[in-house]
């Protein structure tokens, strides 16, 4: 077998080696899958939290980046606060050497039935789980732009897709992103 | 290790319209990712030079010349390849074109052009996907990568056979998946957008300026999110399409050219 000019091949197409890879919601599920992935592709990641007080969970994260090879920064923040986003930007960029790639991993899942949402459930429900991936994409291609390039990666959910019942603003929420 | 999931170290993939474009920049990068190749085309003489550069890579290639849209020409491609390495690990149906009845309008397409627009694109892929599923069936184990175009989601002005089968290859896949999910075998399907393959090519689409990106696809970039569907990292992804056209199906309705004033 080939088995050297097989692996860099691979290693040529998917490495992430020299970028500098931000994980917004690291220290929930996706987010941290996410996390140890672009560890084990490159060095270079910054995990930033959904929510404050979170700085535990987002240590076991950087205990399994690092295992897997990264040099992980952590981020505590509020992802619903725009200076908290735009400050995680900036200091990702200069921390992981430029700001090549953001995941948005942002989700804040709501269900009960429609006629129990009042206006101000409406506006919560769409801040966690939309304009917080709005903000984290403004912030980001901020840098970006500065930069000349990037890759924004936003999850949101099949739900986008499908409407089941007593999910409405969610749903509504997920089909935005 | 993620590396590691992507390879396809061992695995047999039978690749159709492998002689030329797409078809044969996925098999290179197969057998890059330690996949050895069945390639298949009806032009022998392309097919050679495809064998060519993936003997380069030190994986096998096995040249099948065959017509996709006569049934008993796939059956034996599939046979030939369980004989030949005992197993079918991946089928790429990518073999197709546009260019029989294209560019007429409705009342212009005879009932043959018609019917050999539905059998180069669709009736191919079909033929593909029920040449191998007995076997991968038997495997409990397979992956089916089906090639569809932007045309499957849209309409195709004075492009009826294209853009019919192209959506009738995107049910397929999603019929596919369905069906054979039980069996741990994923069908998913690759939309490409606007690739130029020569030069000719190149001019008529103006390098590609109208696309979002800004230029057309390179045929070798499609090799590595092909080999990510066929690899293990994509286990969990059935029935699913992937548009690789540097942005353009996620425009709407805007014209071509037009922008916002305020555009950055």
């Amino acid at each position: 077998m080939a088995s050297s000019s097989v692996s860099e091949d691979l290693l040529h197409d998917f490495s992430l080696d020299g970028k500098g890879a931000l994980v917004v919601g690291a220290e929930r599920p996706m987010g941290r899958a996410a996390a140890v992935a672009l560890a084990e592709a490159g060095e270079k990641v910054m995990l930033a939290s959904q929510e404050p007080g979170t700085e535990k969970q987002l240590k076991e994260v950087a205990k399994l980046a690092q295992a897997a090879g990264a040099k992980p920064v952590i981020q505590v923040q509020n992802a619903a606060i725009r200076a908290d986003l735009s400050a995680t930007a900036d200091r990702a960029a200069k921390e992981l050497g430029g700001l090549h790639i953001v995941v948005n991993a942002l989700d804040s899942p709501a269900f009960g039935p429609a006629e129990s949402n009042d206006d101000s459930a409406f506006d919560k429900i769409i801040e966690n789980n939309l304009k917080t991936v709005w903000m984290s994409c403004q912030e980001a291609s901020r840098v970006m732009l500065r930069q000349g390039g990037g890759v924004i990666v936003n999850m949101t959910s099949i739900l986008a897709e499908r409407g089941v019942p007593n999910a409405t603003l969610y749903c509504a929420a997920k089909r935005r992103c | 290790m993620i590396l590691d999931t992507l390879k396809l170290d061992g695995k047999v993939a039978i690749i159709t319209g492998a002689g030329r474009g797409l078809g044969r920049a996925m098999a290179v990068k197969f057998a890059l990712a330690g996949a050895d190749i069945v390639a298949a085309s009806r032009t022998r003489a392309q097919l050679d030079e495809t064998a060519e550069e993936v003997k380069k890579t030190g994986r096998k290639c096995v040249i099948v010349p065959t017509d996709v849209t006569v049934s008993a020409q796939v059956n034996a491609l599939a046979e030939l390849t369980i004989k030949e390495f005992g197993k079918i690990d991946i089928l790429i149906n990518n073999a197709g074109g546009g260019e029989d009845g294209a560019g007429k309008r409705l009342e212009e397409i005879t009932d043959d052009e018609w019917r050999r627009g539905l059998d180069t694109n669709l009736s191919s892929q079909f033929y593909g996907c029920r040449a191998v599923i007995t076997q991968m069936v038997k495997q409990n184990r397979g992956k089916i990568i089906n090639i569809a175009s932007g045309y499957g989601l849209r309409g195709g002005k004075h492009n009826f056979m294209y853009a019919c089968a192209k959506g009738g290859v995107i049910q397929l896949t999603r019929s596919m998946a369905l069906t054979y999910a039980q069996f741990d075998i994923q069908t998913n399907c690759i939309v490409p957008g606007i690739f130029a393959h020569n030069e000719q090519m190149m001019q008529f689409y103006k390098g590609g300026k109208f696309i979002p990106i800004g230029r057309v696809g390179d045929d070798a970039e499609i090799g590595p999110l092909a080999v990510f569907l066929a690899s293990d990292a994509a286990n969990h992804i059935n029935g699913e399409l992937v548009a690789i056209d540097g942005g353009g199906l996620a425009g709407g309705i805007a014209p071509t050219g037009v922008t916002p004033a305020n555009s950055i």
